[in-house]
């Protein structure tokens, strides 16, 4: 009985620190989601510099989109190298990203311009979940997705094409998806190597010196969605730089209180 | 949205007047992701060939997906061409494709081509959908009921209220499709040519010096 009695004492001395580290993590984590949806980007990048685009192709009707997407509103003498990511599983939208590529290639040749080397890469990596996936597993695959991503925007991940010398850093510049749970822990990862860097430029003194922001995220929702964000969307909606919706009901919604609202582009795919 | 504002134009003609080769299509798709098996079996009848009979098409084109492919040719088996089950209507079928592309193209109204402006029917996926109005064609939206996020159906019933096409449901669809041809000579709701804001949303985000 003693034992026991002693027992309760040990735990209730261990769950009182635990609690308070997880509020004070909660709250940090909080702070630094409103501190960076309310930061000013620091304009230090010149036009005419190599820009590195991400793009995230979920599968089926997302990857169809995107494509629509880049279709029509990708600027090639911008975006100079685009790396795209596929899930394993999905073989349809590694061909799609490289007919829409070949395609490119074709228009620059009939438009005359420098014949360009392919500056593109296709990365597939492990799928979050996958359906019909137990829920019980799906934590540890997510955060192997998790993983790949990091080392996908580290420049790291097996078999990933080097950049042309002409990029300084192996992080991408921009990150646009649309997509199911990989686009999540894409976000997420990002968000994390965002939160890695400032720290370490803070903590080795080099946060005022200047330098070109990247890692930036997009997320546009789906134009299926009319009345209800999707899952992801909910998700994405303290993490994403920028939030874009395709019809007007699902414009102004936040996460929470002082964070960036989503924003109504119009039919972005059509 | 300039180059595939629909051009429905030109089939409002009497029917009399086209000659009897011209081909007029009626696709129906299923799309990849899941299973609509109540779908191809209620196209896969004797009634719905009497319909397309009716309202003039000649031809069908299904795609069945994985599981639909035992009621599609279940039924081509009972009834080989000449049938008169099949009234005289052309029919195809594949269970899946990445490209649906030039099936779009055949259902398109171009004369020179002698095609009739056609129909699409399909399940309320995103992809498809979105290359119908592409095209300028009109279709017949039918909800998967067996899927339990219903915002499939609330994009079907955007779909009906833009005039792009019917919302139909399972049991209903000969009735969508006369509606639907009721459709096609009504202009539908185009919306306005937009900023890119895609497009301004990454410049912003890159921040360039200006």
């Amino acid at each position: 009985m003693a034992s026991f009695i002693s027992l309760c004492k040990l735990l209730l001395k261990l769950i009182i620190p635990t609690a308070t580290i997880a509020i004070l993590l909660l709250l940090i984590i909080i702070f630094a989601l409103v501190f960076s949806h309310n930061a000013t980007i620091p304009k230090f990048r010149r036009r005419g510099t190599p820009v590195h685009l991400l793009i995230v192709l979920g599968s089926g009707g997302h990857t169809t989109e995107m494509i629509y997407l880049l279709n029509k509103s990708l600027n090639t003498s911008v975006y100079t190298y685009r790396t795209y990511v596929v899930t394993s599983g999905d073989p349809f939208s590694a061909t799609k990203a490289a007919e829409f590529e070949e395609g490119l290639i074709k228009l620059q040749q009939t438009n005359k311009k420098t014949d360009q080397p392919k500056s593109y890469d296709v990365i597939t990596i492990p799928r979050a979940r996958r359906v019909h996936q137990s829920y019980w597993t799906a934590p540890f695959t997510t955060l192997q997705a998790l993983w790949a991503c990091l080392l996908v925007l580290c420049g790291r991940y097996p078999k990933q094409k080097k950049l042309p010398w002409k990029f300084t850093s192996p992080h991408p510049d921009l990150i646009i998806t649309n997509g199911p749970a990989v686009s999540v822990c894409m976000v997420l990862a990002a968000k994390i190597l965002r939160f890695w860097i400032f720290i370490s430029r803070w903590v080795t003194g080099q946060s005022s010196k200047p330098e070109v922001c990247r890692l930036r995220t997009i997320f546009v929702e789906s134009w299926a969605r009319i009345t209800s964000l999707s899952t992801s969307g909910v998700l994405l909606l303290p993490l994403a730089d920028r939030f874009l919706v395709q019809w007007p009901d699902l414009a102004g919604r936040r996460a929470w209180w002082g964070m960036k609202k989503t924003e109504h582009g119009g039919w972005m795919v059509l | 949205m300039s180059g595939h504002s629909a051009s429905r134009g030109g089939s409002a003609e009497p029917r009399a007047a086209t000659p009897p080769t011209m081909m007029k299509l009626c696709l129906v798709t299923v799309g990849a992701t899941a299973a609509f098996n109540t779908l191809i079996s209620e196209v896969m009848d004797e009634p719905f060939f009497a319909k397309l009979r009716q309202t003039g098409f000649t031809h069908l084109i299904v795609q069945y997906g994985e599981d639909g492919k035992d009621t599609f040719h279940g039924f081509l088996e009972k009834h080989p061409e000449g049938d008169p089950a099949l009234h005289g209507i052309g029919v195809g079928g594949f269970s899946l494709t990445a490209d649906m592309h030039p099936y779009f193209m055949m259902a398109k109204n171009r004369t020179a081509r002698n095609q009739e402006l056609g129909l699409v029917i399909c399940h309320s996926g995103t992809g498809t959908i979105l290359e119908a109005i592409r095209h300028g064609l009109p279709m017949v939206v039918v909800p998967n009921p067996n899927l339990a996020d219903n915002h499939q159906e609330d994009l079907a019933r955007k779909v009906d209220e833009l005039k792009w096409g019917i919302m139909g449901t399972i049991g209903n669809i000969l009735e969508a499709i006369d509606k639907a041809e009721e459709l096609r000579n009504e202009e539908p709701a185009v919306e306005e040519e937009s900023v890119d804001s895609m497009n301004l949303a990454m410049e912003d985000e890159l921040s360039f010096v200006d």
